[in-house]
């Protein structure tokens, strides 16, 4: 399936709501756009093999500024040597090229006129808003021309947008691409100035000259401001601006959302209170951090990244309805909050493949406009474009870090509280000196066998504590929120120090010898 | 026997469903306190390659002792001797209850990226490993290809 069907039909699915499918990049009027700049650059004779050429050689004579072994700079230093002469009689030239010209002060060198076309006749219904600023390259820019380009696109940074241009030196007729590209140039603006009835007399005389110019046998830049592709990075600008705008109404919302259910969960699952959902809400949510929905690996990303987290949103709501436990809920109120809580994921899961879809679709529309033109306007996008408007993955790690924290920490995890030597409740806990917590019987075990180095931080502290070390408010709290694994762990300890009694007993009737002491 | 603890049976969930990078660890069927382990040679050390099979077993004062662990697969090593005993601070005097099955093999594997020859087990190989450690690494290599070799 192509893309643009594809991401329509995927911008269509009911799990995509219209308002965000409104905001969506519009990819199939994009593609128009490109085929439409492809038409424009056409008009000039800059085809896409064209491009493609003047391009490249632009990036031969930038890499091969010192050698003359390309024929590309040898043809421009002929040219200068040969025009030289003419281009001193020239009368306009007046301004006088030094050195090297940066970008910027090109523009302000340029001897320039600007020819704005408007819409001709229907029959020619394309592409004449084509801006051109036109220089003539004096013997004095040897210098220069020896490192100038022979074409360059520019992205040159305009407030929120950028301006595409593109800066064409032209030889003379002996470069059989400059010839073309020079008569379509010249046909063009003849053409747009024939139907152009704004401009000046005044302003013609000055463009009239600088066409004779560019007639005759000279070196000249000329700078394009493409319009077409000026319209393209406008509308796709707009849509990742507005994508922005609703990327953060996601989060916003999403992050409002979760502290809402946090605190509804809190207060049902209170201890306190007589009827409490505590015990469903920590094994809900066991269940949940089990199945890490927006776990991100580094292996997985995009398309598979979403389907991964979608699977395992799925296989979550499998195991909790296998379950009662949403059933089984004493407060209503809790039902209604887990549902919101499911939803929440969905939403997160949907705003995820949403700005997934658009993020590719930009990528592929970039792709196509290299394709079409020839011009690596890849390379020139910052990364921005494709990063900031979407909600990415250190979003998804947020937010999902904010559920587990939030919601989670509302119910305590009993893995929190567990003793690090048996793995279940650290009840009673002894707290030593280091600040590391154990229950009671294993540090009674350590005691007994004489070790003396914690067993997390090895500082010696374990001898040395008594039931002064008794954490007193941490009991109270794992009585509060632990009730059922408190009760299980005491009946436990009564077990063991039944059992060390009447070993005890046992050896001493056996060592005493009383003789037997079961009855 | 006694009962299996808590700790022993999340210790193995964990062991199964969360496993190590380059380890793993199954414990018998008929006897839940004996683990077969592997343990994959580190890129870039001399055991690159290779497939370790262990032997590992769960006294029973588990944890408050370590457990009992013995290399199978023949390998060249100055902290391991000819039985596959290893010589290691945590397996003996280092050892504390906090030290889980996972990180004690964690241990293990960072054993043999970094061998220590000053504390030898294996005598032998230890004197080898000081004198021309160039050479040592290459029987240790060709160790690995010979008897490690991963099917």
């Amino acid at each position: 399936m192509k893309f643009g069907k594809y991401f329509e039909k995927e911008l269509a699915s009911s799990d995509v709501p219209k308002e965000w499918a409104e905001n969506a990049i519009q990819y199939k009027a994009l593609k128009k756009r490109i085929k439409r700049f492809a038409e424009e650059l056409m008009v000039l004779g800059l085809s896409k093999e064209t491009m493609g050429i003047l391009l490249s050689a632009s990036e031969v004579t930038n890499a091969t500024i010192n050698t003359s072994d390309t024929k590309v700079i040898d043809i421009s230093m002929e040219n200068d040597n040969n025009n030289g002469d003419k281009g001193d009689n020239e009368k306009e030239d007046e301004e006088e090229e030094d050195g090297p010209v940066s970008l910027q002060s090109l523009e302000e060198k340029i001897q320039d006129i600007s020819l704005e076309g408007t819409d001709l006749e229907d029959k020619e219904p394309i592409l004449y808003n084509l801006k051109f600023q036109i220089q003539v390259l004096e013997d004095d820019a040897v210098q220069e021309q020896e490192n100038h380009p022979i074409a360059n696109y520019l992205l040159v940074e305009d407030q929120q947008y950028v301006k595409p241009k593109l800066i064409v030196v032209l030889n003379n007729d002996n470069d059989e691409y400059s010839k073309e590209i020079r008569q379509k140039i010249i046909k063009y603006i003849e053409h747009t100035r024939k139907t152009d009835k704004i401009v000046e007399v005044k302003e013609d005389q000055i463009k009239l000259q600088n066409i004779e110019k560019l007639k005759n046998l000279q070196r000249v830049r000329i700078t394009i401001d493409l319009h077409e592709d000026d319209e393209f990075f406008q509308t796709i600008f707009t849509e990742l601006t507005n994508l922005q705008q609703l990327k953060i109404e996601h989060e916003q919302k999403m992050t409002k959302e979760i502290e809402t259910i946090s605190d509804t969960i809190g207060s049902l699952s209170s201890p306190s209170k007589w009827r409490t959902d505590l015990d469903s809400w920590r094994e809900i949510f066991e269940i949940y951090l089990e199945n890490r929905i927006f776990y991100v690996t580094d292996d997985i990303h995009g398309e598979r990244k979403f389907e991964d987290s979608s699977k395992r949103l799925q296989q979550f709501e499998k195991e909790i309805n296998s379950t009662d436990l949403v059933q089984g809920f004493k407060h209503k109120k809790s039902k209604v909050a887990y549902e919101a809580f499911y939803q929440l994921n969905v939403d997160l899961l949907q705003a995820m493949k949403f700005h997934h879809l658009n993020k590719l679709a930009v990528t592929k529309i970039l792709k196509k406009f290299d394709k079409q033109t020839a011009l690596a306007v890849r390379t020139q996008i910052p990364d921005i474009m494709s990063q900031k408007p979407f909600i990415n993955e250190s979003f998804i790690n947020t937010l999902y870090g904010a559920i587990s924290e939030k919601l989670v920490s509302v119910i305590p995890q009993i893995e929190d509280y567990d003793c690090p030597i048996c793995f279940t409740i650290a009840y009673r806990p002894i707290r030593l000196k280091c600040s590391h917590v154990f229950c009671v019987q294993c540090l009674v075990n350590l005691q007994r066998q004489k070790k003396d180095e914690c067993p997390v931080c090895r500082s010696p502290a374990v001898m040395e504590a008594t039931s002064d070390n008794l954490d007193i408010e941490l009991q109270d709290y794992m009585k509060t929120y632990f009730p059922k694994q408190v009760k299980e762990k005491q009946k436990e300890r009564m077990k063991t120090i039944e059992a060390e009694t009447y070993y005890l007993a046992y050896r001493k009737a056996k060592y005493s010898g009383e003789g037997c002491c079961i009855q | 026997m006694a009962a299996l603890s808590k700790r022993i049976i999340r210790e193995t969930e964990r062991l199964v469903s969360d496993p190590v990078p380059g380890i793993t660890a199954m414990p018998h069927e008929d006897n839940l306190r004996y683990f077969d382990v592997t343990i994959e040679g580190a890129d870039q050390s001399p055991y690159e390659g290779g497939l370790f099979k262990l032997e590992l077993f769960l006294p029973e004062d588990y944890p408050m002792v370590a457990p009992k662990v013995r290399f199978l697969t023949k390998i060249y090593h100055p902290n391991i001797d000819r039985l596959g005993r290893i010589c290691l601070d945590t397996l003996k005097k280092n050892w504390t209850p906090a030290i889980q099955i996972r990180t004690l093999l964690l241990s293990i594997q960072s054993l043999l990226t970094s061998p220590n020859p000053d504390d030898p087990l294996a005598n032998d190989v230890a004197e080898c490993w000081k004198k021309d450690e160039a050479g040592a690494i290459q029987t240790a290599k060709e160790w690995t290809a010979k008897y490690a070799k991963k099917e």
